[in-house]
């Protein structure tokens, strides 16, 4: 996978006195998205998901997480990219959003990079298009654009019966 | 006060101290009530409110303080002789007990205190003042709790800055005790309190005395407790069913035993020692071979000396290795017996551990009567009635979420009792009853059950005015009025917005009827049933589990997946054939013993996407569930029924909280989740519906029923669509059932095995069987003759035949086809090649 191999060269970003937000990052085919890392609980290896009748097609089910029922969702529909399809490193990243553990299914788990907030720039994207709120911006690392989600939004946002 | 004060923590602490002392102002009042002149309760009453007052003041929550202060000036005047507690009196003691519970709910749920409920209190308070003219009394109470306030600022200034934990609020505690004690010291009532300060003592050293017995635990954490426990129940049951694998290699392992030790024992004393040349027709080259190895012994006749050939070393060799094996099968024998011990204590403790947690979470019901006496006496005292409670059975345990759950209903019910059932005080004399009614409440187990039967002896319910009512309101038509049994019309009660009462009432119409009283308890899989006698009286049964955390259901089958069915709402399980099935209005129902119920597909339900399932073959037998609801029942289709479970309930957490047709899912003992089928809701909806978009929002399509005639074609694919092709694999080595049974089963097939042709047969005659996997050669029954068997019976016959040998000779396999083979496979094999050759076959 050349795009994770990319990114263990960039994991080192300028320790300037700014303070600076570590992001864990992974893929969608070919794009690179990250996530703040307080939203993150664990990130575990795929496992059976047991679809639930009648939910949307962003929801693929829930797994049992040691003994738990925890729901996983597939964001890229949300992100209107093409429905996720599992691959040989696919991975589970749990989500903790206020007293829910949500799930979203990943095609590969990147690097944890560091950015300061001037790394950081606005996504040039319109402002009623649905998915701008979930979008926190992007940042160029030296071989790829990331594109930070804030997790815990959509989760909020799609929650059953929350529209 | 202290700003920087961290009391979220001590808050907790406070709540439930105040949640005490409540119950027990509560308790004693109502006691003090028939004895108002009983000192001594006074006194104690007195004590609760006093200690309210204090730890509320000093917790900052100065409204709950006053409020508690004017009680306690009453009580005080009350315990000095100089007023005598009347019914006025009472009813505003009562109330500022409300007011505390108002305040402390407001506490609890984060909101700042009411302040105008302050001043409503202190308005009754002077009006009470006035009539008994003790205006002195007041002043000198509010100069003693200025100076309770002042102690208290004393005390959070000198803490202020060091660390603040329990232990110093219960420092703090004691010194405002102590303070108010002195201050209360100057009240003339030093005769009723002899010995103050040791009083003062002892109570201190009661509480950490109870404090060393009892721990108070957060519900959440006893639930989660519960939880873990579930599922160790779970996976002991899971640890369990693998034993029984464990055991069926080791039987297995001991017949092979028996099998090798055989085998050998007579090649031994075959070949033991040699034998005359000619006996080796075969392997007459290896004899020769030996011969002239052991060319010295050409002189000994054959019997005078033991002479070894290779035969007869490997039949020594043979003897010897398989004793070793024997006694290492042995022992892995006896450590499988030592497992299997371990495991039974095992499964002993975790039982024992869930009874125990289970018992943790039970309280006495007792409790929960007790929160019904007043209801009674404020009920009874405005609609002028006369009214005496009666408990049974308060030693009865119930689980604390039940408890919580079942309070609403209950004292809906009581309401309804005392306002609907009891009679007035003059029309009962009429009736030749006491004046006094007697609403009773009875609580006791039966079996894994809560029973707790309400009941009055007023004037019943009337199933001819409920008939009126109902078709007055629109619930039946004029025509079912009189088709209505009495029962049939007394259960209208539960329809949703239904109540027989003419006009609403402050106290029982409170906008709950008895259907959410019914909604309530079957979320709790309970069950309420009601009977009732015109002039003598109604009573409601009530059924609730005694734990919510574990319960039974039934696994169902359905669009491949295993779901959970709540046991308590299953009325019985049938099985309906499509001719059973009729249509009325465009929905499917069927006739159960004469009365005509909703017939719903589990299927159609769980599948918004997938067309709808019309139809498979007339004869099949579909399983279905028979679910009942108060007098309402439908009929729910499903794919399988499984088996009866036990299940550990968990939510289906926030995210998918609105999901709607589950209550939850369960975990299975392999680990998989079933979701719980919220059988509550899908019969309410199902009825209110009209029968068609069963729990679902997004209604259902309208071409739902077109194409009956296309389904007769496509019956065979839904049946495979529907079940797992079955698939028995014959051969006598354990270890090819074993790979080829795996290997399938993950392929999605069904899976029988049999060690020969004989147990084939056997089983094939008492399952349907839809191919057969065999090898030739077994013992008992070889493949041929189990082909040739299969092919005289014509129901058999048909079912295809997959010869898997290791055999590769084309006459084999000629002879395979002849007898009515349809493919045969070589081993050793490819998992693809038998699994295509399987496809092949069942399309």
């Amino acid at each position: 996978m050349p795009e994770a191999e990319g990114l263990k060269e960039t994991i080192a970003v300028e320790e300037a006195a700014e303070p600076s937000t570590q992001y864990c990052t992974f893929r969608f085919e070919n794009e690179l998205y990250g996530i703040e890392i307080d939203q993150i609980q664990e990130i575990i290896n795929l496992q059976r998901i047991f679809p639930v009748p009648r939910a949307p097609n962003y929801i693929m089910g829930v797994i049992n997480l040691r003994g738990n029922i925890v729901p996983v969702i597939d964001i890229k529909p949300i992100l209107k990219l093409p429905l996720w399809k599992q691959d040989v490193n696919s991975r589970i990243v749990l989500i903790n959003a206020e007293n829910v553990i949500v799930g979203i299914v990943v095609d590969e788990i990147g690097d944890v990079v560091s950015l300061t907030g001037s790394k950081i720039e606005p996504l040039d994207i319109k402002q009623d298009d649905e998915r701008s709120k979930f979008l926190m911006g992007i940042s160029k690392l030296p071989d790829k654009v990331l594109v930070i989600l804030d997790a815990r939004r959509i989760i909020d946002d799609t929650k059953l019966g929350a529209a | 006060m202290a700003k920087s004060f961290d009391k979220s923590a001590i808050i907790e602490f406070f709540l439930i101290e105040a949640g005490d002392h409540l119950t027990n102002l509560n308790n004693n009042l109502l006691v003090l009530e028939n004895d108002p002149r009983n000192i001594e309760l006074i006194d104690s009453l007195f004590r609760d409110a006093h200690t309210l007052k204090g730890s509320s003041a000093m917790m900052g929550f100065g409204i709950i303080s006053d409020v508690s202060h004017r009680a306690e000036d009453i009580l005080e005047s009350a315990r000095s002789g100089q007023l005598t507690p009347d019914r006025d009196i009472m009813n505003f003691l009562f109330e500022v007990l409300d007011t505390v519970k108002i305040l402390l709910d407001d506490i609890s749920s984060g909101r700042k205190e009411d302040a105008t409920l302050r001043d409503a209190i202190n308005r009754k308070y002077e009006i009470l003042i006035n009539r008994e003219k003790t205006e002195e009394k007041v002043e000198a109470d509010d100069e003693s709790i200025e100076r309770v306030y002042k102690s208290l600022d004393k005390i959070f200034v000198e803490k202020e800055g060091q660390e603040s934990d329990v232990v110093d609020m219960e420092g703090a505690f004691k010194e405002v005790e102590e303070e108010k004690e002195e201050a209360i010291e100057d009240v003339p009532a030093k005769i009723e309190r002899p010995m103050d300060s040791r009083h003062a003592g002892r109570r201190v050293a009661d509480v950490s005395d109870l404090e060393k017995r009892v721990i108070r635990v957060q519900i959440d954490q006893l639930s989660n407790l519960m939880n873990l426990v579930g599922e160790l129940v779970v996976n002991r049951n899971r640890l369990i069913g693998q034993l029984e694998h464990v055991k069926d290699i080791r039987d297995e392992l001991v017949k092979g035993k028996a099998r090798l030790l055989k085998v050998v024992k007579d090649f031994e004393s075959k070949y033991e020692f040699s034998m005359s040349p000619m006996s080796f027709s075969s392997t007459g080259k290896k004899s020769s071979e030996a011969k002239s190895s052991s060319g010295h012994l050409e002189s000994f006749h054959e019997l005078e000396f033991d002479r070894y050939d290779d035969f007869n070393l490997l039949s020594r060799k043979l003897v010897e290795i398989t004793n070793d094996m024997s006694e290492i099968m042995e022992s892995l024998s006896d450590f499988f017996n030592k497992i299997d011990e371990g495991t039974l204590h095992i499964s002993k403790i975790t039982t024992n551990l869930q009874q125990e947690i289970t018992s943790v979470r039970m309280v006495e019901i007792e409790k929960l009567f007790q929160r019904f006496s007043r209801l009674v006496r404020d009920v009874s005292q405005s609609e002028n009635k006369k009214v005496r409670l009666e408990f049974v059975g308060g030693e009865t345990k119930i689980d604390k979420a039940i408890f919580e759950l079942i309070s609403d209903p209950l004292v809906h019910i009581i309401r309804n009792a005392i306002s609907h059932g009891i009679e007035m005080p003059h029309d009962r004399k009429l009736s030749g009853k006491d004046d006094t009614g007697v609403v009773f409440v009875r609580a006791y187990q039966e079996g894994n059950n809560v029973v707790i039967e309400i009941g009055d002896d007023g004037k019943g319910i009337d199933p001819d005015s409920v008939r009126e009512a109902a078709v007055e309101k629109g619930y039946i038509a004029k025509s079912e009025e009189k088709t209505l049994t009495d029962e049939d019309a007394i259960n209208l009660i539960f329809l949703p917005g239904f109540s027989t009462s003419k006009e609403i009432s402050a106290i029982s119409g409170r906008g709950v009827g008895m259907d959410v009283v019914r909604t309530n308890i079957t979320k709790m899989n309970g069950q309420i049933e009601v009977h009732t006698e015109i002039g003598l009286g109604t009573k409601f049964i009530i059924k609730l589990p005694a734990t919510l955390a574990v319960s039974q259901a039934l696994i169902i089958k359905s669009m491949e997946q295993e779901f959970a069915v709540p046991l308590n709402l299953i009325d019985e399980t049938t099985r309906i054939s499509q001719r059973d099935i009729d249509y009325v209005a465009g929905s499917e129902v069927i006739n159960l013993r004469n009365k005509i119920i909703p017939f719903i597909r589990l299927n159609n339900i769980l599948n918004l996407d997938v067309k709808k399932e019309v139809s498979r073959s007339s004869t099949e037998l579909y399983p279905t569930l028979i679910l009942k609801l108060a007098d309402k029942k439908i009929a729910l289709m499903v794919d399988e029924i499984i088996v009866q479970e036990e299940i550990v309930v968990k939510g289906m957490g926030n995210y998918l909280k609105n999901i709607g047709l589950f209550s939850g899912a369960a975990i299975s003992g392999e680990g998989n989740v079933r979701f719980i089928i919220d059988t509550a809701s899908l019969i309410e909806e199902s009825l209110l519906t009209g029968k068609k978009a069963v729990g679902v929002k997004t209604s259902l399509r309208p071409e739902e029923k077109a194409s009956d005639a296309a389904a007769a074609s496509t019956v065979k694919k839904r049946e495979m669509l529907l079940e797992k092709p079955k698939v028995i694999i014959v051969d006598d080595s354990i270890s090819i059932r074993k790979y080829v049974s795996h290997f399938l089963t993950r392929a999605g097939y069904e899976v029988e095995v049999a060690s020969d042709g004989f147990e084939a047969l056997n089983k094939i005659g008492q399952t349907k069987v839809d191919l057969i996997v065999t090898d030739l050669e077994m013992p008992v029954m070889h493949g041929y003759e189990l082909i040739a068997e299969l092919k005289r019976v014509p129901d058999l016959s048909k079912i295809p035949i997959i010869v898997l040998t290791s055999r590769a000779g084309e006459k084999h396999r000629q002879k395979a086809f002849e007898m009515g083979a349809q493919e045969y496979v070589v081993k050793p094999f490819e998992e693809d090649v038998l699994i295509e050759s399987i496809k092949k076959l069942l399309k």
